[in-house]
């Protein structure tokens, strides 16, 4: 009894040591994007960070398996300057848009300064090799404080050609319905929503949790936890789409929630009638 | 008795002399410039775009240059891709396409790094989305999207080799049609690093991994690709490693550490042509199977001309800036940022 005991705060404590080790590679407070945010036509594959030519660190211990080498005659291969190091179980991180250091060695410690940031922005990520898959870096950094809640700006329910916008006192009519959300991002930091839920009359009618990015044919798939193309998870102006759900006849409150990185739920209700 | 003797000794030191001396004519191979242009815009020299000979390009600039060398235009920009018939530049207003003539053959709006291989064009938004172009329309063959980062793009005719930092490299036919998904394992590290499709586009040469880093060599049979030699390179690169076939594909030429490794596609055999520094580029545009090898140190460049059986004709220094060569007949064009020169060889 006592050696499991032993045990199992043994594996507690390698496994905080890991996590303490593990660093934010630039400010928490440059975040301007997060994984799968619209990007163009594609979702983002990590964080995005705000570049000003600071330095940037090695997210945890590794070793350097991949450098962008700008060579006089131009670059071998297209794209702006990436370092990619290979960590344990099975991890790589990435950070893409930053001009390497140019007498970094072939392994790094936490923290170590890899280069500088370039451009306007730079992406840091994560990839999870055994499984395939970006998985969201938040989830394996030290959790950020002093962001902002992100809220609710509109939430309008649509299907064929016809569009509702919601709000108190509304009547729509039952049947098969999309919702699109536009989240209020307010200044100051940047919120980052990791999961939407729509509740009809206390029950969850639809939702999403952005979970990880992974290659499903000649295209990068959305996690959510089923997997989801671009287009069926943002619409052409960027708003959010939960997916179709069932929406029952009655008279009750809409409740729309956001789940934010820190663990915070922010929700939004209305008082509607379904016929 | 004593005259046989004689003889026979008189006749062993001239088969040692033979042998053992070298056979000069005292003559000596050299190289001089021939013409030097910088890359400036087209002068009173030549506008007749019908003579158009080839397009070359040094970073963020290239010149479309007619058969006696004279300037024809200059393009400049951060973006841009060059074909000897046609030049693609991608900003903010998207993917602008012209011709040698300086002629917008088309403009869409998608934006990115434009790539060109042997007469392809491919536009790549630096994370993760490669379009295939039609050069002639703008029109997009085929769009792939991949989590991993690109490593290698090299293409021929319809075929397009893609090799990823997770280790998998492809070739994606113009249809789209997946005809090669591999992965060469074997190390420790598992990545792709350098790789080249043959002219014909039947054979691939990948370099691929860390510890051990590999050389393979896959051959197309009736049932689709197959390895058919690999070695370790005893290399422990972390970047882009320059791989391609020469002399007819009769070789394929891979960097290592101050020298390129040249792999025999009929026996395998390796053979290592030693140079001053790092492989910066190579050359095989002329007939007589001659190679020429760029190297680079922190010393300079230096030019080296081999012969088809790898004898060194020639190995001299280049300006330090020289950032690449391209043979195109019998002339050998040394690229520098802001210029380019011919050299011209000759006995001496």
């Amino acid at each position: 009894m006592r050696k499991r005991v032993f045990l199992l705060i043994s594996f507690f404590l390698a496994v905080s040591a890991a996590a303490l080790c593990r660093q934010w590679p630039d400010n928490p407070d440059s975040v301007v994007g997060s994984l799968a945010d619209p990007d163009d036509d594609r979702f983002s594959q990590g964080l995005s960070f705000r570049a000003e030519g600071q330095r940037i660190g090695a997210w945890d211990d590794g070793e350097v398996i991949w450098k962008t080498i700008r060579r006089a005659g131009g670059a071998d291969v297209p794209g702006s300057g990436t370092v990619v190091l290979e960590h344990s179980d099975g991890f790589r991180s990435f950070y893409r848009g930053i001009a390497c250091r140019p007498d970094l060695g072939d392994r790094v410690r936490a923290g170590d300064w890899l280069g500088y940031a370039d451009g306007d922005t730079w992406t840091f990520g994560i990839i999870d090799t055994e499984r395939g898959r970006i998985i969201d870096p938040l989830t394996s950094l030290p959790a950020r404080s002093g962001s902002p809640a992100p809220g609710v700006s509109s939430l309008s329910f649509f299907r064929g050609g016809e569009e509702q916008e919601i709000r108190d006192g509304i009547i729509l009519s039952s049947g098969m319905w999309n919702a699109s959300v536009e989240p209020f991002l307010p200044a100051g930091g940047t919120p980052v929503i990791r999961e939407i839920s729509l509740y009809w009359v206390g029950q969850r009618i639809a939702g999403l949790r952005f979970e990880s990015l992974v290659e499903e044919g000649r295209r990068v798939m959305m996690e959510t936890p089923e997997e989801r193309s671009f287009d069926s998870v943002f619409d052409s102006s960027g708003r959010i789409l939960t997916g179709d759900f069932f929406l029952n006849t009655g008279r009750g409150v809409l409740e729309l929630r956001f789940k934010d990185d820190v663990g915070r739920i922010v929700s939004r209700s209305w008082r509607i009638e379904v016929r | 008795m004593k005259q046989r003797g004689v003889f026979l000794i008189g006749l062993i030191l001239v088969g040692v002399y033979f042998f053992l001396f070298p056979r000069t004519s005292r003559s000596e191979y050299i190289l001089f410039p021939e013409k030097f242009t910088p890359f400036k815009s087209a002068g009173a020299g030549s506008d007749a775009s019908d003579n158009v000979e080839l397009a070359l390009q040094s970073g963020n600039s290239a010149i479309f240059v007619d058969k006696n060398l004279n300037a024809v235009f200059v393009h400049s920009s951060e973006k841009m891709a060059v074909d000897d018939h046609w030049l693609a530049d991608s900003g903010s207003y998207g993917l602008e396409i012209k011709d040698r003539e300086n002629r917008i053959l088309s403009r869409s709006a998608a934006e990115g790094y434009p790539v060109a291989r042997n007469g392809n064009l491919f536009l790549y938004d630096g994370a993760g989305i490669l379009r295939k172009i039609r050069p002639s329309n703008g029109e997009v063959l085929w769009r792939r999207e991949y989590l991993s980062p690109l490593t290698v793009l090299d293409a021929v005719g319809e075929r397009t080799l893609i090799g990823l930092l997770d280790g998998r490299a492809e070739i994606i036919t113009d249809s789209g049609e997946i005809i090669l998904s591999y992965r060469p394992g074997g190390s420790g590290i598992e990545a792709v690093y350098g790789g080249a499709l043959s002219s014909d586009g039947s054979m691939v040469a990948l370099v691929a991994g860390v510890d051990p880093q590999r050389f393979v060599l896959l051959q197309e049979r009736k049932n689709g690709f197959r390895p058919v030699t690999h070695h370790d390179t005893g290399t422990d690169f972390r970047r882009a490693v320059r791989v391609g076939f020469v002399r007819g594909d009769q070789e394929v030429l891979y960097e290592s550490e101050n020298s390129v490794s040249s792999v025999d596609c009929d026996d395998f055999s390796i053979d290592k042509l030693m140079m001053e520094g790092d492989a910066e580029a190579w050359s095989d545009g002329a007939e007589g199977g001659e190679l020429l090898l760029l190297g680079k140190n922190l010393d300079g460049s230096a030019l080296k001309i081999l012969t088809r059986e790898n004898l060194t004709m020639y190995n001299g220094s280049l300006p330090n800036d020289t950032v690449g060569i391209r043979q195109n007949g019998e002339r050998t064009f040394i690229i520098r940022p802001e210029s380019f020169g011919v050299l011209k060889a000759a006995i001496q």
